[in-house]
Formats: structure tokens, sequence, C-alpha cells
């Protein structure tokens, strides 16, 4: 974090539609088309992410709001899955000490109380996905995604 | 077992995870994971895998491959529905400025009614004008960034209902989503439209029997049935029907409404056909795996016509609403060849 120079990371706000579902946070980031799934530690480290909390502090803040002990270790593996798809402002590597990132990340979940943060990627909606089907003149991949179930020039056709 | 017996046999396993899965509080079927697994495939292709994730998250199905799907829908479909709340604030914002308040029809006017908006997805969002009102729309919209909404513009209401537009927009009502102000139908046109609209098209979606379920459990204590049913019988019987199938297939509440006494005296080929429907991703209309050429292209190379006409053949509750033909214990054939030689007549006509 130090070699970063970023003490106080900010979660990135613009561009993105954030969802809560369940225990978990969805994010669509709309510049990137990309969407992940926060499970419940990642999420509430990201929220605390203001730009103002240190890393000591995100983790007392995020111990007390999932109500079990969350160390700077997870704070910081939690912050380098954030950076890696571009939801914070700086991109943050995570200082390993020579260990690697899967080392670290197994030490963390001998000890953790809380789940280990997970930052997942999830295929981006699209309108199509939940369409009946696509109308005629839409750009098509297979016959089985147009009204007309034709496709002209697949893979790469235009809907009947 | 026999083919149609295997998947009615399916359809019913569809039925059973669906049952009651619109509540607040569904019933948590008993399902082996085999059977899950068997219909995973036409859940998630047919838009239901969320809902189906939503009765199996409690239970060990969750933890299964195909659980691992259902869920995945969930939050794809649950973010879409965050995505679509987004293009309303904006576009239906930007009309709202200009003093225009549209009517959004089918996806989202029925999605809103579940206990959650990603239970229910949705393609674009259609909106629909009075006439007089379309053009300022159309202006308002295209000045906006194209890439924040995808809408489908409507003058009127085109082939939804029997109705006459202006009626159907005087008994609209309007809803505050957000920021911006809309305008939904009626609830009785509302009910009416989506059990029409779920026949002519052969009830393939299991998801428009729980579209129903959910507007039947969810309807207004002064709900006015004579106002759904509408003046034309025929029309009125096919509601009651559609009405009745969610109440015997997915355990909706229909005490109470004019379609109870139909609940058990559906004919069989009705329920049956739905079951069959319901066993495929796609409609029986729409096979994709076999339509190979255009209809037209037969007219210059006519070899394997009827083989297509026979993958073609019209789906018995298409065929009856279409021909206008009662729901009644008649076998469905005459109405089927009816549709079939006024499908051939019309295309042959172009």
């Amino acid at each position: 974090m130090e070699k970063n120079g970023i003490e106080t990371p900010k979660a990135r706000g613009e561009g993105l539609i954030v969802q809560p579902l369940m225990d978990e946070l969805l994010v669509y980031d709309q510049q990137r088309h990309q969407a992940h799934c926060l499970n419940s530690t990642a999420a509430a480290v990201w929220r605390l992410c203001d730009g103002r909390s240190s890393i000591d502090e995100i983790a007392e803040r995020a111990s007390s709001n999932l109500d079990a002990p969350v160390d700077r270790t997870i704070v910081l593996a939690a912050l380098e899955q954030l950076g890696k798809r571009r939801l914070l402002e700086h991109r943050i590597t995570l200082d390993q000490k020579g260990a690697s990132r899967r080392e670290v990340m197994r030490r963390i979940g001998l000890t953790a109380a809380v789940a280990l943060p997970l930052v997942t990627s999830i295929v981006a909606p699209t309108a199509a996905q939940a369409a009946t089907c696509l109308p005629s003149g839409s750009a098509c991949s297979t016959s089985a995604q147009c009204c007309s179930n034709i496709c002209n020039g697949a893979p790469s056709g235009t809907c009947a | 077992m026999s083919q149609p017996h295997a998947s009615k046999a399916l359809g019913r396993i569809v039925a059973r995870v669906l049952q009651t899965s619109w509540r607040s509080e569904p019933e948590v079927p008993s399902l082996a994971e085999n059977e899950l697994n068997q219909i995973a495939p036409a859940l998630l292709k047919c838009g239901a895998g969320a809902l189906a994730w939503r009765v199996i998250s409690g239970s060990a199905l969750a933890e299964t491959s195909s659980g691992a799907k259902l869920q995945q829908a969930y939050r794809v479909h649950s973010l879409q529905a965050a995505m679509h709340a987004a293009e309303i604030d904006y576009a239906i914002g930007a009309l709202n400025r200009a003093g225009v308040e549209p009517v959004l029809v089918k996806g989202w006017s029925i999605a809103r009614l579940y206990p959650e908006a990603g239970l229910r997805p949705y393609g674009d969002l259609d909106l629909c004008f009075a006439p007089e009102e379309y053009r300022v729309a159309l202006s308002v919209l295209s000045e906006l960034d194209p890439t924040r909404f995808v809408v489908d513009l409507h003058e009127g209401f085109g082939k939804l209902d029997s109705l006459p537009d202006r009626e159907l927009l005087e008994r609209t009502e309007r809803v505050r989503v957000g920021g911006a102000v809309l305008r939904v139908l009626g609830e009785e046109d509302h009910l009416r439209i989506l059990c029409t609209h779920s026949l002519r098209h052969g009830l393939w979606r299991p998801l428009w029997l729980s579209d129903i379920s959910v507007a039947i459990e969810r309807r207004k204590a002064d709900f006015d049935w004579t106002r759904c049913l509408g003046e034309d019988d025929r029309q009125a019987d096919w509601v009651r029907c559609a009405i009745a199938l969610a109440g015997e297939l997915l355990g909706a509440d229909v005490s109470g409404t004019p379609a109870s006494e139909r609940v058990g005296s559906l004919p069989a080929w009705l329920v049956a056909r739905v079951l069959k429907n319901w066993s495929r991703p796609y409609p029986e209309l729409y096979p994709p795996q076999v339509y190979s050429r255009p209809m037209a292209s037969y007219i210059s190379r006519p070899s394997g016509l009827f083989q297509t006409l026979s993958v073609r053949w019209t789906d018995p509750i298409e065929a009856s609403v279409r021909m206008r033909a009662p729901f009644n214990w008649v076998p469905r054939f005459p109405y089927q060849l009816g549709y079939m030689t006024l499908r051939v007549t019309r295309f042959l006509r172009r």
C-alpha cells in the first residue's frame, strides 16, 4: 500500500451501477462494460474506501460492520482485488514481501473469521439476454437468438 | 417413457419449481438434483432462472452446479434491473421535463410487481405514447446519449389489445419511479393483456404464467372483473382459462376470481400442451435447430418443403386463439389446420 503512496484508498464512484443483493454487492462498470460480484467482506471494505480512512481504520470499521475480526491483511487482499477490477480510484498492489498472493490468501484463510474477500466477474447483462428474441435486422450469431429463428450469415449475421 | 410423456413430465417439474415462486415467501419444492439438472437449461433460457434460484436458495440444491448457474442468472438479472432503473431515470426524466408521461408496457410494468425487480428479466423498455406526444418523445430522446438507454417507442399500443388506444390511455395509472413519473396500464387491462398475449404465443414461457399469478395476487381490492374480461365472451373465457392455468399449474390463489370455476375443469389438451411447451427452452413454432432456410427460398428450391411445413406445424393454443376458437374439449386439429392454411395463404400473398 505504502509502496503506491496510497494510504487512504478511495472507491470509484463515477460510471458504476451498484446493486446490493442479499449479502453480496453487484457492480456494473459502465465504462468497461464489465460486471463484478463482491462478497460480503469485499463489499464491506469497498464501501469503507472513502478516500479519508486509513487501512487500519477500514479494518476496524469492517470488523464492526461484519461483526467479526477483519485485520489489515484482509483489507489489503480486498483492495488488491478491487483495484485489479478498476473499482478504486487508484490501483493498489499488495506488498507481499516475497510471498506469493496465493500463499498470503492461504495464510489469511487459516485464521480469518470472515469470508475471504472475493471479487468475481460475472457475465455483463445485455438487453438481448432477457428479450424473448431479437427482431428482424438485429445482429445475431445463431438462429436461436432471432424471433424469426433465421440468422442470415451466422455467426456474424442479421436476423431475417 | 414415450417422448410426449417425458416432455410433459419435465414440464411438471418446471411447474413444481416455480409454484408460488413470485411470493415473498415461496414454497420450497421437494426436488432431486437430477430433476433440477434436467430442467435448469430450460429455466435459464426462458428467463425463469432467477425465480428458480430464489426457490431453491435455502436448500441443498443451491450448492449444486445447476444451482450455481441459477444463482448467476439471479445476479445478472438483478444487475440488469438496476441498469433499467438508471435508464428510466435518465430517459423518462428527460421526457417528463418535456411534459410527456409515457406508458410503460410489458416487461417493466410486470417486473415491478415481483418482490425483487431482478426476479423477472426483460429486454428493453417498451414506451407507448398518445399520438400527439409521440413526435415530441422522438425528438426528446434523439437528443439524449444513446448509450445510456434502450427503448422501444410505440405510437399507441399497436396490437397489444383489442380495445381502442384512447380507451386504454384513459385508464392508465400514474406511477413514480425514483425521480421519474410514468404511466402503466390500468390493472384490469394489464391482466387481460398478459393473458391474451401469453396464449397468443402458446404460453411457452413459464414466466408468463407467473406474471399472471403475481398480477392476480397483487390486484387491488376494487379490481373490476367486468372491465378486465371485457365484452367479448370468447376472449373473456380465454382470460379465465389463463388465470385458471396459473392456479392449477403454479398454485396461484385464484379464489374470488371468475376463473375459480375453471380450475380443475380445463381441457386436458390445454394443460398437456403447456407442460409440453415448458419442457423446452424455445417455443414450438420456433425450433431454431431445425429451421435451416427461410420459407421464401422454397419457392425457387422446393425440395424439403413438406418437411419444413411439418416442423412449422402450429401450436394448438396459439392456433385456437388466432382462429378465435373456444377452449373446450373439441380436438384442436381443425383449428391447427385452419391456422396453418391461413399462414400459408398470407405467405403466398406476400
